[in-house]
């Protein structure tokens, strides 16, 4: 009988004391996981989604804001950079492509933003330019189609007559608010005025579906897109001040998501746009960096409290183990009558104590990723982020961790046993 | 096979220093079964985790099975505890959660070599559990613990067997039965036995019998 033997077999004759000192370990490595993973996904999805374009121009105010706004769909936005700025950023040199946004606007809770066909062509969330549809395809509406209906808009000088523009009312949704509102391609709405729930709706803005997104992990998932013509054509957006954020140039843009060649065109974009009154530029990935540099206090609190969990349950296996010492004393000193070495009867209560505790960080894997993998659903649609549980090199390490933290934990018992003195338990038995 | 020679043992402080074993000159031989005789508290178990290299004498020899245990390292004690001698306790200490075959096969778990798979079976039929192999402690009557014991201590067929009072909790029968098996070890396969016993019935089954008081 091997001694590997002997340790899974005393964890099976106290199996109801093991399982549940395994069990408090499982909880602790599954609150750990479960705040590793949505800590990664979230910070993943932040991360893919500042990648989306490389700068952002927008009105003058806080970068933060303005990237939170334009990129994520969260706060407000800080107003309206002029429209010019838009063919004048296509023309710079090094620019590759550059998407309007036009924000203000909603649907059952769900941003309506307006933009041109090239966002669906040229963003990358990192799996190469452009997105791709679940359902029907992109509506068609150019950036020379935003630019000539600007000029409309200013000559005319009015909003438009929506009846002539009935043909630019399509709409592209990403996949939650497809989800979320259950729409599908061929299906009308009437989006509402503001993004908060005012009960104004543009009555005589009938939207029809003619696309879905596929799931990209990124806000833009909860987003409904329309041709930005469409945008200047609903009533009041063109002349009022209710543009979301106040409206500097109510016949502006939101912000403008521009995809530039790095280095030295970058830097040259970045340092002579924001030289000019009228709009800034910024790179959302530094943003994003900076926001995580001020909630870092808290991410670590978090991390601590989850590391404090793991080893408060995996010293409980040291304490569980403790609590059998005395009435496994005669055990050790017949093990040692019959041959075992101290380093043997040390060697059997801390791989006792790895075991558990290993079987505990297996089991804690388990209730993760699969609470993981039934609540992902949940997590997206109430925080967007996207977790996709899965059992990798990180859990195994994670799990032989935990083992091995153990069996260091089940030291202070194994000592003591290691310590008695089996002469003793045998005389005073005898 | 067992020889001792200017053994003294000495507890401390708690005993006051005064020494529990001191024994000049004694001899067991290979194959011979000897009677260790006393009260309780004479220190007969001592002797015996001594002869077993549970304790170390301080001064003296203590050869058991062709090593000076007194001179060995720990290490090499247990290593010599787990391949020449076997142990067979009063209380029987077997381990709950294993059956009776696995209890038996626990005792060539340290010795370091291969057992025979089928000896801890043949050991157990040949004590009249043939039909309890797979019993847990627990389903056993007390006389079938005290056999199963027994087996254990035998099962690495070691040159010296050490018993504390091994037929104190059979019936007359079952002890004249373990008695057969642990004297034909001693008969056949030249074990040398030391038996720690209040019974002068196996005192006089034993080749010969010596008192603590004399020993020391």
């Amino acid at each position: 009988m091997k001694v590997g033997r002997l340790i899974t077999r005393n964890i099976r004759r106290r199996p109801i004391a093991g399982f549940l000192t395994a069990l408090s370990v499982a909880l602790g490595v599954a609150l750990f996981l479960c705040v590793w993973e949505v800590r990664r996904a979230g910070e993943a999805g932040f991360q893919r989604t500042a990648g989306v374009c490389n700068l952002l121009i927008g009105a003058k105010g806080s970068p933060l804001e303005l990237t939170l706004s334009s990129l994520y769909y969260m706060g407000r936005s800080p107003g309206n950079v002029p429209f010019r700025c838009f063919p004048e950023i296509q023309s710079t040199a090094g620019v590759q492509w550059a998407a309007p946004l036009a924000l203000g606007d909603s649907y059952r809770g769900h941003r309506v933003v307006g933009t041109t066909d090239t966002l669906f062509s040229r963003v990358d969330i990192g799996l190469g330019p452009g997105l791709s549809f679940s359902q029907g395809e992109a509506f068609s509406f150019s950036d020379s189609d935003l630019i000539h209906a600007h000029a409309d808009l200013t000559r005319d000088g009015h909003d438009h007559d929506h009846a002539s523009h009935g043909s630019l009312f399509r709409a592209v949704l990403g996949s939650e608010a497809a989800k979320a509102t259950g729409l599908v391609v061929g299906d009308s709405f009437y989006p509402a005025h503001g993004v908060a729930d005012t009960g104004k709706t543009h009555e005589d803005a009938e939207t029809k579906v003619v696309g879905i997104l596929r799931s990209t992990g990124t806000p833009l998932d909860r987003v409904i897109f329309v041709p930005a013509g469409a945008y200047y054509a609903m009533e009041g957006h063109a002349s009022d001040s209710d543009r979301e954020g106040g409206a500097r140039d109510p016949r502006g843009l939101s912000a403008i998501l521009v995809g530039a060649k790095p280095g030295y065109y970058s830097l040259q974009i970045f340092s002579s746009w924001n030289s000019r009154l009228d709009a800034q530029v910024v790179r959302p990935a530094d943003e994003i960096q900076r926001l995580f540099v001020l909630v870092g206090g808290l991410d670590r609190a978090l991390w601590a409290v989850a590391l404090l969990v793991l080893v408060v349950a995996i010293a409980g296996v040291a304490v569980a183990l403790s609590n059998t010492m005395s009435s496994r004393s005669r055990e050790f000193a017949l093990l040692r009558a019959l041959g075992a070495s101290r380093a043997t009867i040390l060697r059997l209560v801390s791989g006792e104590a790895a075991l558990i505790a290993g079987f505990g960080g297996m089991l804690g894997v388990a209730l993760a990723e699969g609470g993981l993998a039934v609540g992902a659903g949940v997590l997206q649609d109430r925080t967007g982020i996207m977790v996709s549980p899965s059992f990798g090199a990180q859990e195994v390490s994670l799990v032989l961790g935990v083992a091995v933290v153990g069996s260091v934990a089940g030291l202070i018992p194994a000592w003591r046993a290691y310590r008695s003195q089996a002469a003793d338990k045998l005389e005073e038995v005898a | 096979m067992i020889l001792l020679k200017n053994l003294r043992l000495t507890f401390s402080p708690s005993s006051g220093g005064l020494p529990i074993l001191d024994i000049e000159d004694w001899a067991v031989a290979k194959g011979e079964s000897v009677a260790l005789l006393g009260e309780s508290g004479s220190g007969k178990t001592t002797l015996l985790n001594v002869l077993g290299g549970l304790r170390v004498a301080d001064s003296g020899v203590a050869e058991v099975a062709g090593k000076d245990l007194v001179r060995l390292s720990e290490a090499e004690r247990d290593r010599h505890r787990a391949c020449h001698i076997g142990f067979l306790f009063q209380s029987h200490h077997l381990l709950e959660g294993f059956s009776a075959k696995e209890n038996v096969q626990l005792g060539a778990t340290f010795a370091g070599r291969s057992p025979d798979p089928n000896r801890a079976e043949r050991l157990l039929c040949s004590l009249g559990l043939g039909d309890r192999l797979n019993y847990q402690p627990s389903e056993l009557s007390v006389g079938q613990k005290s056999r199963v014991a027994l087996a254990r201590a035998l099962i690495n067929s070691p040159a010296v067997l050490l018993a504390d009072e091994p037929t104190g909790s059979l019936d007359p029968a079952r002890a004249l039965q373990a008695l057969e098996v642990i004297l034909s070890c001693s008969r056949d396969e030249g074990v040398s036995v030391v038996c720690a016993t209040h019974d002068p019935g196996v005192a006089d089954a034993m080749d010969s019998s010596v008192s603590m008081d004399d020993l020391r």
